[in-house]
């Protein structure tokens, strides 16, 4: 047996309960090989250490944290059983859902006993607008006046409104009915 | 959860002393089937006989002392909701440490799904499967103080520095004392991938460990 055997056959020799391997070539390389030695006090010396460490240790509190997963685990059981084995729920639930899809329905939901009173009718007429001065297009010299204002609609009818509501138009008109005397 | 001081547990009032000693005194499938035959105080002996060995398990597994604790906890919550699926012809402690293993190995692939994690346990997993066998003494002694102080976090750094897939193996066996056929069940494997896992697992403890080892 070489090193290299000894190695990857380590395991067999290790494990001696659980393979059929018989130990005598192992003890005969280890014999005669100080580094394989070396090797196989290594890994003894090691889990050897490994064993001797203890563990964390269990928190006081494992206990009551055990008791109260347990006791959560019950209850959500027993919830799903309850829930699982009782039909005249589920029975009752869809029918409360049938009887609210009724509900809303339109016409069985319009049918109602509210007393009826006819009103006469209602008529009504927008007030008259009464327009003070008429806007007067300005009258400009072609090369003075800005392209847009020459645009046959800009004093138009449709623009009249427009107009109107203009802070310019307010100033004029409030200036025109004080020169008038209207104010 | 089963100290005699106490009077009443989650399961049932705490074993007097006869009772306690009787339940001791039992096998783990005479426990499992006490408990199955309604004796819920058969379920904290089952607690007292595995709360360290699987803490010592899941610790050396997961590397985290807390997270350790959460998932015995929860080990413990699904053998008490699910003991009634057990197969009594199986060995009970095999079974305990099939769940326990599986949540480990989900804590596990949990945090290897940060894409970082993952490529770097790719690689070292990759790394401990196709590295040759082999052995030198390197004969660095560190100083005898700092050896000393430092040997517990060394020895183990040494089972933490072992990839996922060998450290469950090299636990079970070196640490727990399962049998090959046992860890062939509890990490779902064939009983030569778990002699393959284990020889180069106990390689790469060696070769991490040697330095502090007289």
């Amino acid at each position: 047996m070489n090193c290299q055997e000894f190695l990857e056959r380590y395991s067999e020799f290790r494990d001696i309960d659980e393979a059929d391997t018989e130990p005598d070539s192992f003890e005969a390389h280890l014999d005669s090989c100080p580094a394989c030695r070396r090797y196989h006090e290594v890994v003894e010396r090691g889990v050897e250490l490994a064993r001797s460490f203890s563990g964390p240790p269990i928190r006081e509190d494992f206990e009551d944290r055990l008791r109260h997963h347990i006791y959560h685990a019950d209850l959500v059981a027993h919830t799903r059983r309850r829930d699982g084995s009782s039909p005249l729920i589920a029975v009752a639930l869809a029918a409360a859902a049938i009887l609210a899809g009724v509900g809303a329905w339109g016409p069985i939901s319009t049918i109602t006993t509210a007393p009826t009173v006819d009103l006469p009718g209602i008529s009504a007429s927008a007030p008259q607008v009464r327009t003070i001065l008429e806007p007067q297009p300005v009258q400009q010299s072609p090369e003075r006046s800005p392209a847009f204002l020459n645009h046959s609609n800009l004093w138009s009818e449709s623009n009249t409104l427009l107009y109107e509501h203009s802070n310019l138009y307010h100033r004029y008109r409030d200036g025109t009915l004080i020169r008038t005397g209207l104010h | 959860m089963f100290a005699e001081k106490k009077t009443h547990d989650a399961f049932g009032v705490i074993p007097a002393g006869d009772t306690r000693k009787e339940l001791a005194s039992l096998g783990d499938s005479e426990v499992v089937q006490k408990f199955l035959d309604g004796e819920e105080r058969a379920f904290g002996e089952l607690v007292r006989r595995y709360d360290s060995r699987l803490l010592n398990f899941v610790y050396r597994t997961v590397g985290d002392r807390e997270r350790a604790q959460d998932l015995v906890q929860e080990t413990f919550v699904r053998v008490y909701r699910h003991l009634h699926r057990f197969d009594q012809s199986k060995k009970f402690s095999t079974w305990i440490y099939t769940i326990a293993g599986n949540l480990a190995k989900n804590e596990l692939r949990n945090r290897s799904r940060n894409p970082l994690v993952l490529f770097q346990a790719i690689k070292k997993n990759w790394d401990a499967d196709h590295r040759p066998l082999e052995w030198e003494d390197e004969a660095y002694k560190p100083d005898d103080l700092f050896r000393k102080r430092h040997l517990k976090e060394k020895v183990d750094e040494a089972v933490q520095q072992l990839p996922e897939h060998h450290r469950i193996v090299f636990v079970l066996r070196e640490l727990e004392g399962r049998t090959y056929e046992e860890i062939a069940e509890i990490t779902d494997t064939n009983l030569g991938t778990v002699k393959s896992r284990l020889n180069r697992a106990r390689n790469n403890f060696a070769r991490i460990i040697a330095p502090m080892v007289d």
